[in-house]
Formats: C-alpha cells, sequence, structure tokens
C-alpha cells in the first residue's frame, strides 16, 4: 500500500510538476520502498508509450465535410455588410452614371419585397425529389432595371428561379430555391473577369455555402434565396455555370452577367 | 504572419464570417479527431463524431464562455458526444450480441503499427471515465484546470480519477508485454 502523500509525488513526477525539492524528496523515498518504486517505473513506461504513440490523420475531407454541414447563415444575418449595403456602397464609387443609383434603389426595394415574401413563406413548402425541368428567360431589353438573364427551373419537386443583374461594372446573381429536401447548387465563374464580392442569404439554418476562386457551392435543405455580388470592371459578359443537382437530377444552364 | 486568436475567431464566427470558423475546424480537427479515435477505436466513427461535434460547436456558438479556451470547449462536446455515442453503441452491440470490427486505421506507419494498435486496445479497455482521462491528459494535454471544465468535475476528483486510470492502464500494458521502445 502506498501512502497517498507518495502517490502524488510520484503522479506529480509523471505529470513533471515536481518542484526540485518535491523531486528530491520522491528519490529518497523511491530507495526504501519498493513497491512504490515498482509502481513509479511502471507509470514512468506508461507515459513513455503514450508519446510514442503518434496522432492518426484525420480524413482528407474532413473540414470540407464540416463546413458543408454547418448552418452558415445562423449568424450572418446579423451582418451589418448585408448586399444591399453592398449594391448601394459599390454604386456609390461610380461617379460617371446615374442609372446606377437608379438600379441601386430598385434593387434594394425589390430585395426587400423579396425578403418579405420569402418570410412570409417560412418553411411551408415541400419537396417532392422525381420532377424536373427548366426553362430560360432572357431580357436584356432593359439592362438597367430588369434582369439581364432569368432562368426556372422544377427539379423532382425544387422550383426555383436564377436570375442575373448587370449595371456598369457591377452583376449580381439571385438564387431562390423552394425546396424541403437536399439540393446542391454550384455556380461556377471565370475570376478573372468577374471577382466575387458578397453573399446575402436568406435566415436559413440548414444551408452551407463554400467558396473558392471562380466556384460558389450551396447546399440547402429547405426554401431559400441567395443573392451573390460580383466586380465586373472589365464590362464583359462572363457567364455563370450554374448547376443545381437534387438527387440523381440535374439542372444545368448558363447566365449572362450582361456587359458586352 | 500573427496568427489570429481562438477568440477573435469566435467574435468575427458570431458577426457572421463563417470562414472564421473554418480556420478553426482547420486548426483543431486533428486534435479533436484524435481525440474521438482514441475514445471509439473506429476511424469512420470518429470522423462522424468530430464532424457532429464542430456542427454543434458552430450552432452553440453563442453560449461559449470566453473565459474558457475554445480547444477546451470543442473537446467538452466531443467526449459527451463520444460518451454518448458509447452508450447507444453498447446497447446497440448487445442487441446484436457481436461487436463491430474497428475500421482499418490508415496511414499507421506498419513497425509501429502493431504497439500502437496494443496501446489502443489497452486504453479501450479502460472503463469509459478513466479511457476519457487518459485521452485528454496524455494526448491532448490538457492541464488540470482544462480537464475539471471539460469534465464537470472538480480539480481534486480529476486528480484522483486520473492516478486510478494510470493505473488501471499499467496494469493493461503489463499484461500485454507494452513497454517503451528506445
Amino acid at each position: 500500500m502506498i501512502e497517498e502523500e507518495l502517490l502524488v509525488l510520484i503522479n506529480k513526477d509523471i505529470d513533471g510538476d515536481n518542484t526540485p525539492a518535491e523531486s528530491a524528496q520522491l528519490r529518497d523515498r523511491l530507495e526504501s520502498n519498493e513497491e512504490a518504486r515498482k509502481y513509479h517505473q511502471d507509470l514512468v513506461n506508461m507515459s513513455h508509450v503514450l508519446k510514442q504513440v503518434e496522432d492518426v490523420d484525420p480524413p482528407a475531407r474532413l473540414r470540407h465535410d464540416i463546413m458543408r454541414e454547418i448552418p452558415a447563415a445562423k449568424y450572418r444575418s446579423r451582418e451589418s455588410e448585408g448586399f444591399v449595403a453592398t449594391i448601394v456602397t459599390a454604386f456609390r464609387s461610380l461617379r460617371t452614371v446615374r442609372p446606377a443609383y437608379a438600379f441601386s434603389a430598385g434593387m434594394a426595394a425589390g430585395i426587400a419585397v423579396l425578403m418579405v415574401v420569402l418570410g412570409s413563406l417560412g418553411d411551408t413548402e415541400s419537396l417532392r425529389p422525381s420532377q424536373v425541368s427548366g426553362t430560360i428567360v432572357e431580357d436584356r431589353a432593359a439592362p438597367v432595371t430588369s434582369p439581364t438573364d432569368r432562368e426556372e427551373f422544377d427539379l423532382n419537386g425544387v422550383s426555383g428561379t436564377l436570375e442575373t443583374w448587370s449595371s456598369v461594372d457591377l452583376s449580381a446573381a439571385n438564387l431562390k430555391i423552394t425546396a424541403d429536401g437536399a439540393v446542391a447548387v454550384s455556380i461556377e465563374f471565370d475570376d478573372a473577369a468577374l471577382a466575387f464580392t458578397g453573399l446575402e442569404i436568406s435566415d436559413e439554418p440548414s444551408v452551407s455555402v463554400d467558396t473558392d476562386p471562380g466556384l460558389i457551392e450551396i447546399v440547402t435543405r429547405a426554401s431559400g434565396s441567395w443573392i451573390m455580388s460580383f466586380d465586373n470592371h472589365a464590362g464583359v459578359d462572363s457567364p455563370l455555370e450554374v448547376s443545381v443537382r437534387t438527387g440523381s437530377a440535374i439542372f444545368e444552364c448558363r447566365l449572362s452577367t450582361g456587359g458586352d | 504572419m500573427t496568427e489570429p486568436e481562438d477568440s477573435s475567431l469566435v467574435s468575427s464566427c458570431l458577426k457572421g464570417n463563417a470562414g472564421a470558423f473554418e480556420i478553426l475546424v482547420e486548426r483543431y480537427q486533428r486534435q479533436i479527431f484524435n481525440a474521438a479515435l482514441r475514445m471509439v477505436k473506429d476511424y469512420d466513427d470518429a470522423r462522424d463524431l468530430t464532424q457532429t461535434a464542430f456542427v454543434k460547436a458552430y450552432e452553440r456558438l453563442e453560449s461559449f464562455d470566453p473565459r474558457h479556451k475554445f480547444f477546451s470547449w470543442i473537446y467538452r462536446i466531443v467526449i459527451n458526444e463520444a460518451i454518448n455515442f458509447l452508450k447507444w453503441r453498447r446497447q446497440h452491440e448487445a442487441l446484436n450480441s457481436g461487436i463491430a470490427e474497428a475500421t482499418e486505421r490508415p496511414d499507421v506507419d506498419i513497425e509501429n503499427g502493431e504497439r500502437t494498435e496494443m496501446v489502443q486496445e489497452a486504453i479501450y479497455q479502460l472503463r469509459v471515465e478513466q479511457r476519457v482521462l487518459i485521452v485528454l491528459r496524455h494526448f491532448a494535454e490538457l492541464s488540470y484546470r482544462e480537464l475539471a471544465y471539460v469534465l464537470e468535475v472538480p480539480e481534486k476528483t480529476v486528480k484522483s480519477r486520473l492516478y486510478a486510470a494510470r493505473q488501471a492502464l499499467c496494469v493493461l500494458l503489463e499484461e500485454k508485454g507494452v513497454t517503451a521502445s528506445d
């Protein structure tokens, strides 16, 4: 039986917490106590054995998988730099084009209405994964106040619209989805022509967003809307390649972002 | 370049910057995954537990007490998840009257693999409350104060339980003839 005080000294030694005086005391007491000496030696061995066990590499995609699962929008609604603010700020920097202000105001009003409408929809829409169709409606007649490009899709019960808007050197894409099952959307673009500057997400808990240069990936399990803004300094029509997937059904399209 | 503090990243995340959380995931995924692996001894289950722990951490980020370290908090979450999982697995295994084989772990050094496996086996034979202490103290290197926070028990209790866990592990290692290599 090893007395409590000696037991503590031995364990503190393993933790490296003994003072020099305590270490000296431990040495003295171990010399005269075989049981304690063996216990100490066993703990030293155990400590060395554990130190020699190497970590195992986690799965390569672990971080990616975690980020896909987190409800990224949970805290985002508090951010003051919303899309409207982004648009307004961007357009304020444009000295030459007055219509941009009109577009900004129109866009802000439109988004406000959109948010109200989406908020009233709540989570009541349902998804029935087995029907898909898609149409593209292009409207470039009114470059400032109308969408540059527009698509609608109905994919296994997941329906939605995609619109792009553009003015001078700014482009925006508005994605709206009505679903209550898993939907994955990827938006590829030429990041040399379009610089992704911001994303506004409706307050949905079951969404994850990944952004990489030239790629935005959105996974949602509920209805929601996403507004992505881009700088288009070159003013060229650099398209967005969009893919919407639910189950095995895929809807793909290309959206113009305006420009020449 | 100075790496941002955990507390700054948490604040940034709460302001809507999910990218800040990704930095925390990158920073701690390896430690959390290995803690989970040593608790449940199955690669795929450890991956799932790690993922669940980080997702729960994100969802509960507002409840994080900045007086504690973020990594202590995430350890607390993953350990609780692991304990709950082990309870579930024990019931599940009892119902199926069989024990699931541990998933093969990739990238284990062949020469050290056998000894590592024996050490892991010895750790796994400890009672869960003892296993937690060995994992958090000897692998995660948490202080006694941090252990007390993670396990929600007084430091004095941590010490007495850890001493007992060490003794139990020594017996198991001795039985398996595992000694430290040179």
